[in-house]
């Protein structure tokens, strides 16, 4: 690695202040699982590296009138096993869950591994599906930014130069609320080549779905919702004939946008975007997300 | 660009200078001696580099020396301090060894999750030990090790066996 500095600012104020004076010269580490390997192969060069762990308070999970409030420090292992986010928004969790190992996730952060930005993060399609908002602080103002405008591109955010992300909110889904996160990987520790996050509201009366939410991972260049997969499933009646499943995942893969590489083709990613939306629709009218064993 | 470090290793406090850039990894093998540490793949996939931080396991080669800043950590070598820990018991009887060389990762694992979760199901067990990588064993002696720790640890408590 090329040498560089280490600076621990003890405040976001002095954090942003640090950012803006080195720019593109400096890096932020949040648990460095990422920003390790961009350094140790040399992809990344800074100068200077900023920690925020000396600042406090920036690994909190807490419920704010109607929101789950996520730290940008906490870890996914705190997430994955947190009392809090089980009970209300369990599918971020499961995403949580299914990053790395044990051992990467007692390190890798939410907030880190949404700025890195990668069209894999297992951290995105949940949130997508949520409609989270993060919030960010610059050396003078600060903002909240809708996750679905947070991504801009293959690891590049919304975040301008001096700013941080200083939390990510979650309105807690309505009562009657069914989710779930899938991913497709080569190993048991493997980023997604496929990830899937499906949110649906079932009205007890009239047993429809709505408020559908299919946000897909490592398909396009930034994690994505796919609106016209959602439109094939808003309103459909979740008892009798499940044929219009069926579109839905059509729909979900039409839309993606997969590449070829060393992980997955074009065609086989695809595939995987219309199995995982199906297996994803049936846990969620079976009201089993977590269920083990093979597709309805 | 030095820091002055100060952690706690296997139960030592050290007071370091460290360039910024040093990986913990290498600190604890270079500057420290300690060999268990072990360096893979270099980048968190293969487990041979775990240490317990504040009784959690990590990933020492992607952790820089100063994010370790007024840690405990806890090395191989520091289960062994009093006697072999009743994890590098179980690994000996069971054959759970072949080369050695995963071996201080998956004990240190195993360690974390049986500190966090005494009497683990083998799936458990098995995702726990998940990312740590062995060539020589198949992993079933491995799982059946931690399995027999966690077993005689209830039977010692009392538990349902």
């Amino acid at each position: 690695m090329r040498p560089f500095e280490l600076l621990k600012p003890e405040s976001i104020g002095e954090c942003c202040s640090l950012l803006a004076e080195h720019g593109d010269r400096a890096k932020l580490i949040a648990g460095g699982t990422d920003l390790l390997i961009f350094l140790k192969k040399r992809l990344l060069r800074p100068s200077h590296v900023i920690s925020m762990s000396r600042i406090p308070g920036l690994d909190e999970i807490r419920e704010v009138q109607n929101c789950i409030h996520i730290g940008p420090l906490a870890t996914f292992r705190a997430i994955e096993t947190s009392e809090k986010m089980r009970r209300t928004v369990p599918v971020v969790a499961d995403g949580a869950h299914q990053v790395g190992s044990v051992a990467i996730r007692n390190v890798a952060t939410l907030g880190g591994n949404l700025c890195n930005a990668a069209p894999s993060a297992d951290g995105a399609p949940p949130l997508l599906a949520l409609d989270a908002r993060v919030g960010v602080a610059g050396p003078v103002t600060s903002r909240i930014i809708p996750l679905d405008q947070f991504f801009r591109g293959p690891g590049e955010t919304a975040l301008e130069r001096g700013e941080v992300l200083t939390g990510i909110d979650i309105p807690i889904p309505l009562s009657g609320s069914r989710a779930v996160y899938l991913k497709v990987r080569r190993t048991a520790t493997d980023i997604a080549l496929v990830g899937v996050a499906v949110l649906l509201v079932v009205d007890p009366e009239h047993r429809r779905a709505g408020h559908v939410r299919i946000a897909l991972g490592a398909v396009a260049p930034t994690p994505m919702r796919s609106r016209r997969a959602e439109d094939c499933a808003e309103g459909m009646s979740i008892d009798g004939d499940r044929g219009w499943v069926e579109e839905v995942a059509r729909a979900a893969a039409e839309e993606a946008q997969p590449i070829s590489d060393h992980r997955a083709s074009v065609e086989y990613r695809r595939a995987m975007v219309a199995f995982l939306v199906r297996e994803a629709m049936h846990r969620l009218i079976e009201d089993k997300p977590n269920c083990e064993g093979g597709p309805a | 660009m030095k820091r002055r470090l100060h952690l706690q290793v296997n139960g030592e406090d050290y007071f370091l200078d460290v360039d910024s850039s040093r990986l913990l990894s290498d600190l604890l093998r270079d500057e420290l001696g300690l060999m268990g540490v072990k360096i893979g793949c270099g980048q968190g996939e293969c487990g041979t580099c775990t240490v317990l931080m504040n009784g959690r396991a990590v990933r020492s080669c992607l952790l820089l020396a100063g994010q370790a800043e007024g840690s405990r950590i806890v090395t191989i070598e520091g289960l062994s301090r009093n006697g072999l820990d009743p994890l590098q018991r179980a690994f000996i009887d069971h054959f759970a060894v072949q080369c050695g060389f995963c071996t201080p990762g998956m004990i240190l694992m195993a360690k974390a999750l049986l500190d966090e979760n005494p009497s683990p199901t083998e799936g458990q067990v098995r995702e726990a030990l998940e990312g740590t990588i062995c060539r020589c064993t198949g992993y079933s002696k491995i799982v059946d090790a931690v399995l027999a720790v966690a077993r005689v640890s209830r039977n010692e408590k009392g538990g349902a066996g």
